[in-house]
């Protein structure tokens, strides 16, 4: 089943033009990365699909719903978004960030309902021995993980991430992907995702776009994609290994 | 559970802080030039209590006192309120009700019924003033809310980011004080001191009626703010994430401005200009109970309140029987109680 449809979706910053065309659907509890080198429009396609930019034309749907049609908090309801640089003005608890992820549901205070969500999360998560300490006390990845905790307290059907695994250490990152892969699949929530880094993708991916300028230049199963084209796209050689289960690694060549 | 144990944490400060407003209460009715006992007090706070009342006595602590009093918590919890809000949306510590330019703008509004008499919907002479008290605080509040429509516009005009309110608060801010500074270049030295002495801020400008003016607005104000504490803790994490959390950061920012524009501009009108608090307040606050807003925001304008009820009292006992503006005081006693709040290990807290 269809969970989410981007539909020829441009925008432009001013004068340049940041995303043309693009067009491409993911099923539901599939994640899907995005792929690209610095300006290829990932964190640009993400904050349109939020809604925190209009596009210029094009339109997202979730099961068929316009996304530009419902409201702000309905919206919130059924798509979070972690950017780049999680941040908080003033040192909030790792309970309360969590909860905070409930605000589409919030009317004054958390109810006892909600309360019960986040304690759910924070222990689906393995991250209750956190749960009292200051957010911004935690290591990187921590902090990545109570961040990815509050968006999955919005209870949403599209998670958008935006690097999650920026700054963070092989473990982490291995940790954090882990994760990821099996909240979608448990919960069939789709995860579109930026990443930088080109390995861990078909390891943790069941789809791949790659961006290029703003257009899709591969849209597919990860482990079918043409070397020749990241080659182009990040305009680096690499050079190809395989693992026992057939899947490749690429070792940028640096002469 | 963290949610109950904080829960619990933030009654038992609301518990603690009101208990100490009302000794704060007690004891400044009853410290002054004439001292007062506290049968005296009893007699005026409950009318059946048995016994007669010396008419002086009661003169002092009805007319003179109480209202004193009751603006001192009124306007302490007005500027704390402000000051929690104001820290949140505009994303710094430092901000305070003045950084957006709403003292400067009043001052503006005053000197221009002192100096020139006039008030806002014509020219007056200075007979009128003296006949009308309420002309200074009419062009205060008008140019309060001059300064703040300008801000918000010009916030709302290039995305109410914090950094374009920030900016022109300082605009508006150096535009008014210009203004003042050429009114008072022109002014009579009787003027420029009316107008100086307004400036420091004094609570013993205070009547009836301006407590239950500024009571009614601290009221509404709260009462909208606190309904919005959700919207004001979402902004905690960012404006991008806000933004999914279903806000609307834009709308949210510039209500919230206009609020603590109200919640300042009232209290300035009437008693002129009263620093530290606003800023104090919300550091205290937040040392105490963290910086969710549903919990800031009673506590905030409980420790304004106490803050300014004590920094009013001292103003009346320091050089007793002169009364010093409780401008300066709530300046000197707050430098070294911000600073003994930013340097002691707590400050990593909070």
């Amino acid at each position: 089943m269809v969970n989410i449809k981007i539909m020829n979706m441009e925008f432009s910053y001013k004068s340049s033009s940041a995303l043309r065309g693009v067009t491409f659907e993911v099923r539901e509890g599939e994640v899907v990365t995005l792929l690209g080198p610095n300006g290829a429009g990932k964190t640009t396609l993400l904050r349109c699909i939020a809604r925190i930019l209009r596009p210029t034309k094009g339109c997202v749907f979730i099961d068929e719903i316009s996304l530009s049609k419902i409201s702000r908090r309905i919206l919130s309801k059924n798509v979070s978004y972690l950017p780049q640089m999680d941040e908080t003005l003033y040192p909030l608890k790792v309970f309360e960030v969590v909860l905070l992820g409930r605000i589409p549901y919030m009317k004054i205070k958390p109810t006892p309902d909600d309360i019960k969500e986040a304690e759910s999360i924070i222990r689906e998560l393995g991250i209750g021995n956190l749960k009292n300490k200051k957010y911004n006390e935690l290591s990187g990845g921590e902090q990545r993980k109570v961040a990815i905790a509050r968006t999955l307290a919005q209870n949403p059907k599209v998670l958008l991430l935006d690097e999650p695994t920026s700054h963070l250490d092989l473990k982490h990152q291995i940790e954090i992907m882990k994760t990821l892969k099996s909240i979608s699949k448990t919960k069939k929530i789709s995860v579109i995702m930026s990443l930088h880094d080109i390995n861990l993708v078909p390891r943790f991916s069941d789809k791949l776009v790659v961006l290029n300028k703003g257009e899709i230049v591969y849209c597919g199963d990860p482990k079918d994609i043409d070397i020749e084209i990241l080659e182009k796209v990040y305009e680096i050689k690499f050079e190809v290994l395989y693992n026992n289960n057939g899947l490749f690694y690429l070792v940028p060549k640096t002469s | 559970m963290t949610f109950n144990r904080d829960f619990n944490r933030e009654r038992v400060f609301v518990i603690i802080l009101s208990l100490l407003l009302l000794l704060l209460f007690v004891l400044s009715l009853a410290l002054g030039t004439i001292s007062l006992s506290l049968t005296d007090i009893v007699h005026i706070l409950l009318p059946f209590y048995p016994g007669h009342l010396n008419p002086i006595i009661a003169k002092i602590i009805i007319d003179i006192r109480l209202p004193r009093i009751l603006m001192a918590m009124v306007v302490g919890a007005s500027l704390g309120i402000a000051g929690s809000k104001l820290q949140t949306i505009l994303r710094n510590p430092l901000a305070s009700p003045y950084t957006i330019g709403i003292a400067s703008a009043s001052a503006f509004g005053a000197a221009l019924a002192i100096v020139l008499g006039a008030g806002i919907i014509g020219w007056y002479g200075t007979y009128f003033i003296i006949l009308n008290p309420y002309a200074i605080a009419i062009n205060a509040f008008t140019f309060a809310v001059i300064g703040t429509i300008f801000i918000a516009l010009m916030a709302f005009r290039k995305g109410a980011s914090p950094t374009t309110i920030i900016l022109s608060g300082i605009a508006t801010t150096f535009m008014f004080s210009a203004a003042t500074s050429l009114l008072q270049y022109f002014g009579t030295s009787e003027q420029v001191t009316a107008l100086v002495f307004w400036m420091f801020g004094d609570l013993g400008k205070a009547n009836w009626i301006e407590v239950e003016i500024t009571t009614i607005s601290l009221l509404i104000t709260f009462t909208i703010v606190l309904l919005l504490t959700p919207r004001l803790d979402a902004l905690v994490l960012g404006d991008e994430v806000a933004e999914t959390l279903g806000i609307r950061v834009k709308l949210c920012r510039i209500v919230m401005l206009l609020l603590a524009s109200l919640l300042t501009a009232v209290p300035v009108a009437f008693v002129g200009t009263i620093g530290f608090i606003g800023l104090l307040a919300p550091h205290i606050s937040r040392f105490l109970v963290g910086p969710i807003h549903r919990h800031l925001i009673p506590i905030s304008a409980l420790v304004g309140a106490e803050l300014l009820l004590a920094a009013d009292t001292a103003s009346r006992l320091v050089l007793s029987p002169l009364i010093l503006p409780v401008g300066i005081l709530t300046a000197f006693m707050g430098v070294p109680l911000f600073l003994y709040l930013l340097f002691s290990r707590g400050a990593k807290e909070w």
